[in-house]
């Protein structure tokens, strides 16, 4: 028998439908964020149309083809326009090259081939993000189909998930943007879905207890990991988390004792064909600056002035770090002192604009409370969980680990980027709980089956009954009416 | 393992989840339509220069007026909702040492000089070398009681040029401890007027807000 919960036949159309209305609210948010109010948005589209135009990738510190000017409030202002330093050049070419294309089409066809101002049609280039996030949306659901069994039994808690997420109010907003984040989010879902598929899917071999082989999986992997470091390198950290997983789930699945041949073949696949996808950028940064991670802190993105010609630029790191209005505080008093926890909470949930406006203080409470209940929910499944009750999948697939793994390799290393750069440059209060987003599974899972489990009780209607699914519902309606006050209190006040 | 859904999963649930769903869109849509949304119904720069401006003294204060002429019709609208906050948007220059900032808002009506409001705060509560929103909700609840806007219609009486709304930034402090500002080519300050619309009439301002 499969493991996996045999299907209602409705439960596509009712994915179709979630998407779809996010699709449409999501054609709201990039009519409302005005141009150039996203994270770097001006420098994404000058990194797209120098690529274009130059038929070659940018470099760090050089003039963009773009001319491009801005008022006050970082919106386009023809009358200043002028050649600027590309300052996110460091950025692998990707998610540019997957939009060219469109680029040059929207360029040919509605501009005639002459209109640089991007003012009238960067709406259509948005449009490709909301895309990419819908195919996000999509294969959340179907990995968390492969969930199911051991993180709720309940059909609607795949909805949910997938609801929790289409109306966080800080992915809405990068998903309507142009922005390379989201094609790393998008690749993260596809990816964690194949390592579900992997670990979780129809082709486990019961006899052992244990994932059975899935050869093709490896180059599938392979080519994800590739193409998400060929995106962003905050992508980096799921290699890690691929190399511990793998560990993990084929740790004794070897036919016998000793090296685990097949599974280091399997390694080598993956890691293989990813570095073959992705290297040659990395080998470039080397041969260009000096180092694979060129301004790893984003000292240029507001500091370009103090570029210089490629090499050099890491020894600049501490002459900024010393700079910087928090240099000389203790790791534990600034975290506090400064608030950069708190800070970084909030940014997950929502970061607005080029002044990095946060939700407002209720909603903030809020969703600290929500955190809370999640976590008491978790805390009570945990107490009351009879010993030795856990399923043979438990036992064998550890799905707590497949969701966790990827989140602390992302989390870690995320959080120690953006407190460098938050410690160096903390005036700018960078901090970008975005770069979390390609973990928004492990983060939707947490707060739903949390949410889930604090109403779960013995009768029929509080195990998986109409009870958890009215529970669900709720959920995914304070999330809706989050996202509408989103709308109405904050996004269209900032910006209008 | 059976799941409850599952077994009394059918045709008319879907239609019914679908049906619902889409109620619930429809509503909210409407929601959104007539909801109220805080909206800038006047923006503009507050001082033509643009150059850090400071120190910030009384000798040497802040000012910058709109001619109403300028200002929407909406600032004094017939139904008397007004506008409901002012808000200054600019960034401080190497602020040096706290001192009180008189933040005040006037009228010149018929050569006249009105006051409105002020408040009063130090400088050390603003952040240095960064952006910061000075916010003045209406109507002013301070020494002046009610803003004069609530029940005040201006409707009947022609402007003149010299009719205006104006913006003072005054400091007790001297050259050495007071705030400077920026209002260079990227830093320059934004006086918005904002007021409640329902969405759906908010949406002319933004469409011209957008070219």
């Amino acid at each position: 028998m499969d493991r996996r919960i045999k299907k209602p036949f409705w439960g596509l159309g009712l994915i179709g439908l979630i998407i779809g209305i996010f699709f449409i609210k999501e054609l709201f948010w990039a009519y409302l964020v005005p141009v150039w109010q996203a994270p770097d948005e001006p420098a994404h589209f000058g990194y797209l149309q120098s690529m274009y135009k130059q038929k070659d990738f940018p470099i760090l510190g050089e003039a963009t083809f773009t001319s491009l000017g801005f008022d006050s409030m970082g919106r386009p202002d023809p009358g200043r326009n002028a050649p600027y330093v590309n300052w996110i050049a460091q950025h692998p070419p990707l998610y540019y090259l997957v939009l060219a294309p469109i680029y040059g089409i929207i360029e040919m066809f509605l501009m005639g081939g002459t209109v640089i101002d991007p003012v009238n049609w960067i709406f259509y280039l948005r449009i490709f993000s909301i895309l990419l996030s819908c195919v996000t949306l999509f294969f959340i659901y179907k990995t968390s189909d492969y969930l199911l069994t051991v993180m709720g039994q309940n059909r609607f808690f795949s909805l949910a998930v997938v609801g929790f997420i289409a109306f966080l109010p800080g992915f809405s907003y990068i998903s309507a943007l142009l922005n390379n984040d989201n094609l790393v989010i998008a690749l993260s879902s596809i990816l964690f879905y194949l390592l579900a598929k992997r670990y979780y899917g129809a082709a486990q071999d019961k006899s052992k207890n244990m994932p059975a082989p899935w050869p093709r999986s490896d180059w599938l992997i392979g080519l994800i990991l590739g193409l998400m470091a060929l995106t962003k390198i905050t992508a980096l950290p799921f290699w890690i988390a691929v190399f511990v997983l793998e560990l993990i789930f084929f740790k004794g699945s070897a036919e016998k004792k000793g090296v685990n041949h097949g599974e280091i073949r399997a390694l080598m696949r993956i890691f293989g064909l990813a570095i073959l996808i992705s290297g040659w950028w990395y080998i470039r940064n080397w041969y260009l600056y000096g180092t694979i991670f060129p301004d790893l802190s984003a000292i240029t993105a507001h500091h370009p002035e103090l570029l210089t010609k490629y090499s050099g630029l890491d020894a600049l790191f501490p002459e900024i770090m010393g700079s910087g209005a928090k240099a000389g505080t203790s790791l534990w008093g600034f975290i506090f002192d400064q608030n950069f926890l708190w800070q970084y909470f909030k940014s997950f949930w929502g970061e607005f604009g080029m002044f990095m406006v946060n939700l407002g203080s209720l909603q903030n409470a809020g969703i600290l409370a929500l955190v809370i209940v999640a976590g008491l929910g978790h805390l009570k499944k945990y107490l009351l969980k009879p010993k030795n009750a856990q399923t043979e999948a438990q036992v064998a697939l550890k799905p707590w680990v497949f969701l966790l793994i990827p989140f602390l390799c992302v989390f870690v290393t995320m959080s120690w980027k953006l407190f460098q750069i938050y410690s160096g440059r903390g005036f700018l209060g960078a901090n970008h709980g975005r770069y979390m987003y390609s973990v928004l599974l492990p983060v939707a899972y947490f707060i739903v089956s949390g949410f889930y489990s604090l109403f779960q009780g013995r009768k029929q209607a509080f195990k998986t009954g109409f009870v958890l699914t009215g529970v669900l519902i709720t959920l995914v309606f304070l999330c809706v009416l989050n996202e509408f006050f989103t709308l109405t209190g904050i996004i269209i006040p900032e910006f209008y | 393992m059976k799941h409850y859904l599952v077994k009394n999963s059918n045709s008319k649930t879907f239609s019914r989840l679908v049906a619902a769903i889409c109620g619930g869109v429809v509503l909210f849509g409407l929601l959104f339509l007539f909801y109220p949304v805080r909206i800038t119904v006047y923006k503009t720069l507050a001082a033509g220069n643009r150059e850090p401006f400071g120190p910030i003294t009384a000798e040497h204060p802040l000012e910058y007026c709109i001619p109403f002429t300028k200002l929407d019709l909406d600032f004094n609208s017939a139904n008397g909702v007004g506008i409901d906050s002012i808000e200054f948007l600019t960034a401080t220059y190497q602020r040096k040492n706290a001192s009180t900032i008189t933040i005040t808002f006037y009228d010149l009506f018929n050569g006249q000089k009105k006051l409105l409001g002020s408040q009063i705060f130090s400088s050390a509560i603003l952040p240095d070398n960064s952006y910061f929103l000075i916010y003045l909700p209406l109507p002013f609840k301070g020494a002046l009681g009610a803003s004069p806007y609530s029940g005040v219609s201006y409707s009947d009486t022609p402007y003149s040029d010299k009719d205006s709304f104006c913006f003072s930034w005054t400091s007790d402090g001297n050259a050495e401890n007071s705030a400077t500002v920026w209002l260079n080519e990227y830093h320059e300050p934004v006086f918005r007027v904002k007021r409640s619309l329902p969405f759906y009439r908010a949406l002319d301002y933004i469409q011209r807000a957008k070219h």
